[in-house]
């Protein structure tokens, strides 16, 4: 129950901000801060982490545990290459 | 003839009449509460795209990409019947579509539950959370989407795998977003592959032939205005130009902001849902898969894209959040019930007032002034103009009959819009230089020039400006 009072003080607290957010009918027009470090490499660098040693053992069931970073790498450049080739670009 | 498969169950005629009347009293009541709030005149509040499917219903353009052939084609198809456009857009598009998601949401959850109450409380929920809401009552076509996509999910729990197929290939059509959700449910299902290859093709089929008509209008002389003709450039421009810039590029230290407000947009949204849609995910089932492919698609998208005004994709999860939510409650007591049917009328009820899209555009009616001001030029004036609103605003001028010049920047001169420039010369008498100042230079004196924006954008362009007047749009008398 203690959740659900903490969820529902949360919704009453984030409501007129919500509001204010939606509410709205130009363009966002707070400036936003780009670089080429973006949310979407760390989850994809996060994701890789977590996976690389589960396909390692999948591919390789004998293989000693370190081969997992090689992978992670393959699977990383592969993930770039994928992005790359649905047209994202980089933004400084 | 889609609410005829409701489970009828119960050998009481009076149960079974309701059972068989309250999936239209749903689509009914939530219809009528959609289309009150529902703007009546061309609006930009919540998502400023709506001239441009004014323009595309009206005349026969490429829209934005990548193309929404099946709602452009609708919106044409209702442009022919008598009418006010934008009335009848809003309310058969956004309104009635949404109105049916409500309906079959309704029935997804009662025939996944068993119980009316969760299902009622489910319904009213989504009727009156935050983004639904908003898209719900203006010109755009997420709503449209939302309800294919939860028909394919009704069929799916049906298991009728064709009309499953047919209707991921209408969303599709309506939204190229729908694609990634169709390749998810049908990787999530990849064990069943014997049963689904066939159906997958049917998709596929149904794919081609709605963007085939994209090709067609690249292929026909239509305005270049937010596409070249068909050829390979053109189409790399139409398909990544954007967004490649914009899908997945946002910056790491612009997250907790954009955490915080997506946050309070679901808190807004869906309350205390939230907690019985988690406690649902555990033991995962085929459904709750797909619900969850829904979900993590969009909340990736959203969390990800560098434009801020992405949070009304969250309307595509939004039926499947109130399902997992439905799911969540079956296994609590039913004060959990009241509680979130409470939170729900709740929120319908705030919602109503401060997202009403009608009362909202009443009290600041800026795109419609915009068009008033737009139909008020001397004809043959040329419009300068950036992407975005004032350019899909001018095209629904332009497509209404009011004969206006075009000069969007920057295609002339750093995005290289394929063919503008040519299409530009060849269907004005203007002269068209390398670029837009030129273009200015060159054909001032012999034509109005104005330029539409505030002052504060288009920060490359405006400091070369002589203008004069004030307001939306003002006078250009020289280049500096």
């Amino acid at each position: 129950m203690i959740w659900w009072i903490l969820v529902l003080v949360a919704s009453v607290i984030s409501y007129p901000f919500a509001v204010k957010y939606l509410a709205i009918q130009l363009p966002y027009a707070r400036m936003i801060v780009i670089s080429n470090f973006t949310l979407n490499l760390l989850l994809i660098l996060l994701a890789v982490g977590a996976l690389s040693p589960l396909i390692t053992k999948k591919l390789f069931p004998k293989a000693p545990k370190w081969l997992f970073i090689p992978v992670a790498c393959v699977l990383a450049v592969v993930c770039v290459y994928i992005l790359k080739f649905l047209g994202m670009r980089t933004r400084i | 003839m889609l609410f005829a498969f409701v489970d009828n169950n119960h050998t009481n005629v009076k149960e079974e009449e309701m059972r068989k009347y309250l999936p239209w009293t749903v689509l009914v009541l939530s219809f009528a509460f959609f289309a009150i709030l529902a703007t009546r005149t061309f609006s930009w509040w919540f998502v400023p795209d709506s001239g441009d499917w004014l323009a595309s219903a009206h005349m026969w353009l490429v829209p934005q990409p990548v193309g929404y052939p099946l709602y452009v084609l609708l919106g044409h198809f209702l442009n022919a019947l008598p009418g006010d456009l934008v009335l009848k857009l809003v309310l058969v598009l956004s309104c009635l579509s949404s109105a049916i998601t409500v309906a079959l949401t309704y029935l997804i959850s009662l025939r996944l539950t068993g119980k009316k109450l969760i299902a009622t409380a489910c319904a009213i929920l989504l009727t009156g959370s935050a983004v639904f809401l908003t898209q719900s009552t203006i010109i755009e076509q997420y709503a449209l989407l939302t309800c294919l996509l939860t028909t394919a999910l009704w069929f799916f729990i049906l298991d009728k795998k064709y009309l499953v197929a047919i209707f991921l290939g209408l969303a599709i059509s309506v939204h190229v977003f729908a694609l990634i959700i169709a390749l998810l449910w049908f990787v999530s299902l990849i064990r069943e592959w014997r049963q689904w290859w066939k159906p997958a093709i049917l998709t596929a089929i149904i794919i081609v032939v709605f963007y085939s008509f994209v090709l067609l209008l690249m292929y026909l002389p239509t305005p270049r205005l937010l596409a070249g003709g068909l050829n390979i450039a053109s189409i790399k421009m139409y398909l990544f130009g954007i967004s490649g810039g914009i899908v997945g590029t946002m910056s790491i230290f612009e997250a907790p902001h954009r955490f915080l407000m997506i946050g309070a947009v679901l808190l807004t949204s869906f309350s205390v849902a939230l907690i019985p849609a988690v406690k649902a995910l555990r033991p995962l089932d085929r459904i709750k898969i797909l619900l969850l492919c829904n979900i993590l698609f969009i909340l990736w998208y959203v969390l990800t894209c560098i434009d801020p005004i992405t949070w009304h994709y969250l309307i595509i999860l939004s039926p499947s959040v109130v399902i997992l939510a439905a799911l969540g409650l079956a296994g609590l007591s039913k004060k959990y019930v009241y509680v979130v049917l409470s939170v729900g009328i709740i929120l319908l009820s705030l919602n109503s007032y401060y997202l009403n899209a009608n009362r909202l555009t009443n009290q600041d009616p800026m795109a419609s002034s915009y068009y008033d001001e737009l139909m008020s030029l001397p004809n043959n004036s040329i419009v300068v103009t950036e992407p975005g609103q004032y350019s899909l605003g001018l095209f629904y001028a332009m497509s209404n009959g009011k004969q206006l010049i075009p000069l969007i920047y920057p295609y002339i001169d750093t995005w290289k819009f394929v063919d503008y420039s040519a299409w530009l010369a060849s269907t004005y008498d203007i002269k068209v230089g390398d670029s837009t100042i030129s273009t200015i230079q060159d054909n001032l004196g012999k034509e109005n020039i104005y330029y539409v924006g505030l002052p504060d954008t288009l920060d490359k362009l405006q400091p070369h400006l002589a203008l004069s007047g004030v307001g939306l749009i003002t006078q250009i008398e020289g280049v500096r």
